[in-house]
């Protein structure tokens, strides 16, 4: 990749002193123009909150009082030992865990067969994508009328087979897994196509060469194509972490946290402590414990891609 | 690669997830015109009874549905235009202008790319407060106007334009702007058009937002106006008419992606890894 300083190096044909005059006057203003709508937008929204959030984490705050009151640590001992947050945190690992371990290898699997030339492919590929498109609340409320316990589609799918359904959403046992159902049915497509999309970077010269000499397809699979797919296989499975830590929407509608707490994940916990408690000390460090989880987990991808020799970038 | 003989053997399980794929949604679309629907317990109903719009009628009737409409698609309209200009216009900056602080710029970027809404949105909502905006059109637009993702995305599209073309036209002493929208934008159609799918899809639908800075009717968006619906029915549950509303709210996406999928799949598959 060409860097901005060697502009002149590189462009010997034409004439270098009026580039450098160019240069010169769209140095100091122009690149702040053009980034100033954004910068504002980000700081103001993003960043500035981010710093902030720290700071009120280390206060306790009910909204009520006109300032927040320094509490010290207080807040991290309290929440670290709170069985709410680890239940919380409990959910959305298992959730995320649930999700991943099933999205990765249907979708890739999906992947893997929807690029042959098979009849029909882009069918099937319209088909496991056209979830994706919908609201995850609007997913949610269809999933809760197939999951109705008298008149939904499912029991009654079930009765035929002589099971007696639980009452899925009303159930601890069985609203996290309705909620894992639905954000699988939402996803798989969209990871179908990252997955189609490494396959179709694939080098094929590489599996040529190998079958020449003589590999046979498992082999060549696994020393020629999956190094390959190392880094569509480390995004993709960290964006699935990332996108089920940021769940609420689904959650939202179908359960709201409960049947007690059972569906009650990290976001819809720093939701409650902050709009519903007014517990905004807590809410912070919640919030602060879950931006350095989601980092922890990004910069592991960098690290791994780069591991892997893939550009990371 | 070459195909696995009897390839064809695979249709029997596609056909089969494709079936269970779309169960959700043919149930929703039955539902939603089967005016018997919330009657028959314990029936198997893949097929409504009539086909009539009575559902979609009585619904539209029972919550102000029309400015839901109004309220979703000005806000996503909003975003997703003011994302695409303050995007491309840093994008462009970081990947063609030389400047100090780039490095810092960049950084800072990458940082903002990595915190979600989800974690930042108790000061995110005191600052809208304090501002006295909330029930309003700018909280619900530009929290969303800038986006790191957005810069991102659209930089490393920007990265592929041939350099050489870029300076010649700066050699030309075209603005950036017009460099932007006659040489950039246009070859990097893809890409753009992708991010403003995703992005369209992604703000439509979004809840979380919305139900934090709104509290009236007159600036709920379609994905809480869905919830309130749902609340609104205590005890006996008519999922006939949430069906019909649901539909209601859907289907400009199914419109949207029906237009946008050759885009679509374009674009995913091209920039997907590097998104």
């Amino acid at each position: 990749m060409l860097k901005e300083h060697s502009v002149r190096e590189r462009t010997p044909w034409i004439n270098a002193s009026s580039l450098v005059r160019y240069a010169h006057r769209t140095r100091l203003v122009t690149p702040w123009l053009m980034l100033a709508p954004a910068l504002l937008g980000l700081s103001v929204f993003v960043l500035l909150p981010t710093v902030a959030i720290v700071g009120l984490s280390f206060t306790n705050w009910n909204l009520m009082t006109p300032h927040p009151h320094w509490a010290g640590v207080a807040n991290y001992r309290s929440v670290l030992t709170s069985f709410d947050f680890w239940n919380a945190m409990q959910h959305t690992v298992i959730y995320a865990a649930a999700v991943a371990i099933v999205i990765l290898p249907a979708s890739f699997g999906l992947a893997w067969l929807l690029n042959y030339p098979l009849r029909g492919r882009h069918v099937y590929r319209m088909i496991f994508f056209l979830p994706y498109v919908m609201p995850l609340a609007a997913s949610g409320i269809v999933f809760s009328g197939l999951l109705s316990p008298s008149s939904g589609l499912i029991n009654i799918l079930l009765g035929h087979l002589h099971i007696t359904g639980p009452n899925w959403l009303g159930s601890v046992h069985w609203a996290l897994i309705a909620v894992i159902a639905v954000t699988i049915w939402e996803y798989v497509g969209f990871y179908m196509l990252l997955f189609l999309s490494g396959l179709q970077q694939l080098n094929p010269a590489l599996s040529e060469a190998a079958a020449m000499d003589g590999a046979g397809s498992w082999p060549r699979f696994w020393h020629v194509i999956l190094p390959q797919l190392i880094p569509t296989i480390v995004f993709a499975g960290v964006m699935v972490v990332i996108q089920t830590f940021q769940a609420f929407d689904q959650i939202y509608v179908m359960t709201a946290g409960g049947p007690v707490t059972a569906t009650t994940t990290l976001v819809y916990y720093i939701y409650e402590q902050g709009f519903q408690f007014f517990n905004v000390g807590q809410a912070s460090t919640a919030s602060v414990l879950f931006v350095m989880l989601v980092g922890a987990i990004t910069v592991i991808q960098w690290r791994g891609m780069h591991r892997w020799g893939g550009d990371g970038s | 690669m070459n195909a696995p003989r009897k390839l064809w053997l695979w249709h029997v399980p596609l056909i089969l997830l494709s079936a269970i794929m779309l169960l959700p949604l043919w149930w929703m679309v039955v539902a939603a015109f089967d005016p018997m629907h919330a009657l028959i317990g314990g029936h198997l109903t893949l097929w409504p009874v009539t086909w009539n719009l009575k559902n979609f009628v009585a619904a539209w009737r029972s919550q102000p549905f029309g400015r839901y409409y109004v309220n979703s698609i000005a806000t996503t309209i909003g975003i997703v235009t003011l994302q695409i200009l303050t995007s491309s216009l840093a994008a462009y900056a970081l990947a063609f202008l030389t400047f100090r602080g780039k490095r810092i710029i960049w950084g800072m970027t990458l940082l903002a790319m990595m915190i979600p809404v989800q974690a930042i949105f108790i000061p995110d909502y005191l600052i809208l407060s304090q501002l006295n905006w909330i029930n309003t059109y700018q909280a619900l637009i530009l929290p969303f106007a800038a986006s790191a993702f957005g810069i991102f995305w659209l930089h490393q599209a920007f990265r592929n334009v041939p350099r050489a073309l870029v300076e010649a036209m700066m050699m030309d002493g075209a603005s950036p702007l017009t460099i932007l929208w006659q040489l950039i934008l246009p070859n990097t159609r893809p890409a753009v058009i992708t991010l403003a799918v995703l992005n369209t899809v992604f703000h439509y639908g979004y809840l979380f937002w919305p139900l934090l800075v709104t509290n009236t009717a007159a600036y709920r968006v379609l994905p809480l106006g869905l919830s309130y619906f749902v609340a609104q029915q205590s005890g006996f549950m008519q999922w006939n008419l949430m069906m019909a509303a649901v539909l209601m709210t859907v289907l400009p996406m199914m419109v949207l992606f029906a237009l946008a999928q050759r885009y679509l799949r374009a674009g995913v598959m091209h920039y997907g890894i590097r998104g």
